[in-house]
């Protein structure tokens, strides 16, 4: 059988080895309960996948302090571990003392990857981005289908990119963000066939090479446009284009675009109560002192009326398995977290979430009887008519 | 080592429908060891039965093929008890996590070995009530790993130890058989009495670290919700003082109120106010501090709360407010000083050696970290100590790079458990760090072998532990 271990050394593992000889086996990250700080089953990849501590944070740890330390691994198993993490975050948010299980988890994939011992599917995804700049491998001739009835925009002071969750799974997203942008009197550009995959999937998947490299086809395409700012809707998409300087994510315009009146929606009809599901991507990204686009949301819905409620009691959710690659790797856990997840929420008559991602996951997981699932441009543009700005 | 016999017996287990079997060596390794600094082992098979009759059937074939099984429950406790050394077989009771009954008129509930305490303390509350100690790891450990390994915590100072509120246990011996203890010994009577029929049987188990059997359901007693939550703390300018001041407290049994009290030394103290109020740590400070949390009735909290300010300050004791905000406003309302006897894992690794004593031996306890801390000034040593019923309850924490120096911070806390025991002190959380100390007690050890022989006499079960067929 094929194993890790031995003498060779593992210069991503390294970065962490604080985090692995600290760690103290205290179980927060995998099985902690605790009702006064809304604490349950914090790990969503231990409670889908199996008990067995290797598939969580805890797990990862050891797992890695094994391998640094010249244990021999089996390799099929570890792999197979490894690429079962969402990547949720919530076993940092929680860890004590701070320590990093989830980065850990990332840092042996790219251990993985770096020696071509991937899952089929991981490989899969790889070369769908190449060939198809989706990690879905859906056509990419479908990338811009949901633009048919928009006029051809080509020029503008904002550039919209979609990504390949809202352009590929949730189209729906990508044409109501463009109305509501036409709204505010935005002029729109798209980058159409010369669009390109940000990378993050690979990212995700430890493949940092891959991903650095996608991330520049696109970084190269938006360099040969003329625009006043950058605009995304996945989540993804806009961890990696954090901290560039005319980047916004899209709540994050929306929310200063309704307090500025630049759009002004009236509802029609009776507003849905509303559970605003949060996206691992963002809470991540808020935790690292980025934007809270959660917040924005809230925000933004409470402004205009909409009763929204706490999605769990628990500020640690469940993830919905769309991250990390999971939907594609192991769809079947995937959809099950989705559900895990939707049975957390009670009192809702709409989900709403400001990730595409997490958007498609959970349409695609609901049952007859679940609440019906909007992103965030889709819930404003249906339930409300939207009136341009004033002056 | 795998011998035929222990392969063959782990095949078997692979016919289970109840029961979840790992063996890929990836699946093994989070199980090797626990929170303590106590060697890792490295067992065969982890198998994580779902109800207790799977219990039954891993220890029957266990106890055939002479595998050793190592029940673990959250694995928080510091004494290395479930660790594998013989190898064989982790049995993760994590999967038994069923409250199987809350019985208000008895006071009572009876829950599985693998329920957590947070889970417990969340079906308790809507009933308006509680359990008696509850350690400081609760929202991972688990009440069978708390049972076999002497858990003390909040609730120590009106019910001493974790064991103190069992009423009884339902327990399977090394070759499968089912014993309930207690009143539950009668079937028609159920969970209500500990101390009846004959011996107390419960206690055979309890601090046992699963060496005699495998609790496979408890009975706890339940208490009322505290209405009033009030804390005080107050120092001292020597170890004599707050002793005294223990002593008095206990010898007018003035308990009832007090969920948790714990007595901190002068580096402890200085690195609590330096968390909360860096400006004042470098100012005179107490050489000691007892910090007390009551819970009750409102006007007997008031009540209790006056009488013990009196009893400190005719110790020689003053208020001291500042450790007071510090330590229970602040810290001990965030997860890390939730997380492993306050925090102190927060710093690096911390090996810790828990021991017992009368309230009189403090400063013979003292005594003993400030030579430890001269002899290995590589290991910076906290000591912190917790008031019982009756006596304390003393933790010795060395903090340690665990990369570095694991093997010498071992030594040192081997040395210190000798040292203590010198003192007057006796093992607590026993498991593995302890070991060489309970076969020293000789009339002790060999009843308590002659006790194993009886009950596990193919030594399958948790061997190691109390120095037990190691």
């Amino acid at each position: 059988m094929a194993t890790m271990g031995g003498k060779e050394t593992q210069p991503h593992l390294t970065e962490f080895l604080k985090d692995l000889y600290h760690c103290s086996d205290c179980g927060y990250c995998a099985e902690a309960v605790w009702e006064e700080r809304g604490i349950d089953h914090v790990c969503a990849t231990l409670r889908s996948h199996s008990p067995a501590l290797s598939y969580s944070g805890q797990g990862y740890l050891k797992l890695a302090r094994a391998w640094v330390e010249g244990e021999s691994l089996p390799l099929p198993a570890l792999t197979e571990r490894v690429f079962s993490c969402t990547g949720c975050g919530n076993c940092e948010r929680i860890c004590p003392i701070g320590l990093r299980p989830m980065q850990v988890n990332r840092a042996l994939r790219r251990e993985l990857s770096d020696r071509g011992v991937v899952p089929e599917t991981a490989a899969a995804i790889r070369a769908h981005v190449a060939a198809e700049q989706n990690p879905a491998g859906a056509p990419f001739g479908d990338r811009y289908g949901w633009r048919d009835a928009l006029p051809s925009l080509t020029q503008g002071e904002a550039l919209y990119l979609p990504g390949c969750a809202a352009a590929h799974g949730r189209p729906a997203e990508a044409r109501a963000v463009v109305a509501l942008l036409e709204a505010a009197g935005v002029g729109v550009q798209l980058l159409g066939d010369a669009d390109r995959c940000c990378g993050a999937p690979l990212r995700e998947l430890g493949m940092a090479e891959d991903a650095k490299r996608q991330g520049g086809l696109l970084e190269a395409r938006l360099a040969e446009r003329s625009y006043d700012f950058l605009l995304t809707s996945g989540c993804e998409c806009a961890n990696t284009f954090a901290g560039v300087e005319r980047h916004r994510s899209f709540v994050a315009w929306l929310a200063e675009a309704l307090r500025d009146r630049r759009v002004r929606p009236k509802a029609h009809g009776d507003l849905p109560r509303v559970a605003c599901l949060e996206s691992c991507q963002v809470t991540q990204a808020a935790r690292a002192g980025r934007e809270d686009d959660h917040q924005a949301l809230h925000d933004l819905l409470t402004a205009l009326g909409v009763e929204v409620i706490g999605d769990t009691a628990s500020p640690y959710r469940l993830c919905c398995g769309a991250a990390g690659g999971m939907a594609a790797m192991q769809p079947e856990s995937s959809r099950a977290m989705a559900r895990a997840r939707i049975r957390e929420i009670s009192g809702a008559q709409a989900l709403v979430s400001v990730d595409p991602r997490c958007v498609a996951q959970f349409a695609a997981a609901r049952v007859a009887g679940d609440p019906p699932v909007y992103g965030v441009a889709e819930f404003i543009t249906q339930h409300f008519v939207i009136a341009g700005g004033e002056g | 080592m795998s011998t035929p016999e222990t392969e063959a017996g782990l095949v078997s287990l692979g016919t289970f429908v109840d029961a979840t079997l790992l063996t890929d060596p990836v699946d093994l390794v989070p199980y090797r060891r626990d929170t303590s600094a106590v060697a890792p082992g490295r067992p065969e098979a982890v198998v994580r039965p779902d109800n207790a009759e799977a219990v039954v059937e891993v220890l029957r074939r266990a106890h055939r093929g002479r595998i050793p099984v190592y029940a673990r429950g959250g694995a928080t406790m510091y004494a290395g008890g479930v660790n594998p050394h013989a190898g064989g077989i982790v049995l993760d009771l994590a999967g038994l996590d069923r409250i199987l009954e809350i019985d208000l008129d008895r006071g009572i509930v009876v829950c599985e070995p693998g329920v957590r305490f947070g889970a417990l303390l969340s079906a308790l509350r809507p009933h308006g009530q509680t359990i008696g100690v509850v350690p400081s790891t609760a929202p991972t450990a688990t009440v069978g790993g708390a049972l076999s390994a002497h858990a003390l915590g909040t609730g120590s100072p009106q019910f001493q130890s974790f064991g103190d509120q069992v009423a009884g246990v339902e327990v399977v011996l090394a070759d499968g058989q089912r014993v309930k203890t207690g009143s539950a010994a009668s079937p028609q009577a159920g969970y209500f009495q500990r101390y009846c029929i004959g011996p107390d049987l419960t206690g055979l188990f309890l601090g046992a670290d699963g060496t005699l059997g495998v609790v496979v359901a408890l009975a706890l007693w339940l208490h009322p919700l505290p209405a009033h939550r009030q804390t005080n703390c107050y120092g001292f300018a020597d170890a004599q003082g707050v002793q005294r001041c223990i002593q008095e407290i206990q010898r007018r049994e003035l308990v009832s109120n007090i969920w948790y009290a714990g007595a901190y030394e002068a580096a402890t103290i200085k690195t609590r106010i330096a968390q909360v109020f860096p400006e004042k740590a470098e100012g005179p400070l107490p050489q000691f501090a007892l910090a007390v949390d009551y819970r009750g009735e409102a006007d007997r909290v008031r009540e209790d709360e006056e009488r013990i300010a009196r009893i400190a300050a005719g110790s020689g004791g003053a208020p001291f407010p500042d450790f007071n905000e510090a330590y229970f406003r602040r810290l001990r309302t965030d997860e890390i000083y939730w997380y492993s006897f306050a925090g102190f894992f927060a710093i690096s690794r911390c090996a810790i050696l828990m021991s017992s004593m009368p309230t009189d031996r403090l400063g013979a306890f003292m005594e003993v970290m400030n030579r430890q801390r001269q002899s290995y000034p590589q290991y910076p040593l906290g000591a912190a100590v917790v008031m019982c019923r009756r006596g304390l309850h003393g933790g010795a924490l060395a903090f340690y790079d665990e990369a570095a120096q694991w093997e010498g911070a071992v030594a040192a806390m081997e040395e210190c458990a000798q040292a203590l025991v010198e003192a007057g002190c006796v093992p607590y959380k026993t498991g593995k760090i302890w070991a060489r100390q309970v076969q020293g007690f000789t009339a002790y050890a060999e009843l308590l072998r002659r006790i194993k022989r009886e009950l596990d006499p193919r030594g399958i079960l948790s061997p190691g532990d109390l120095g037990l067929g190691a």
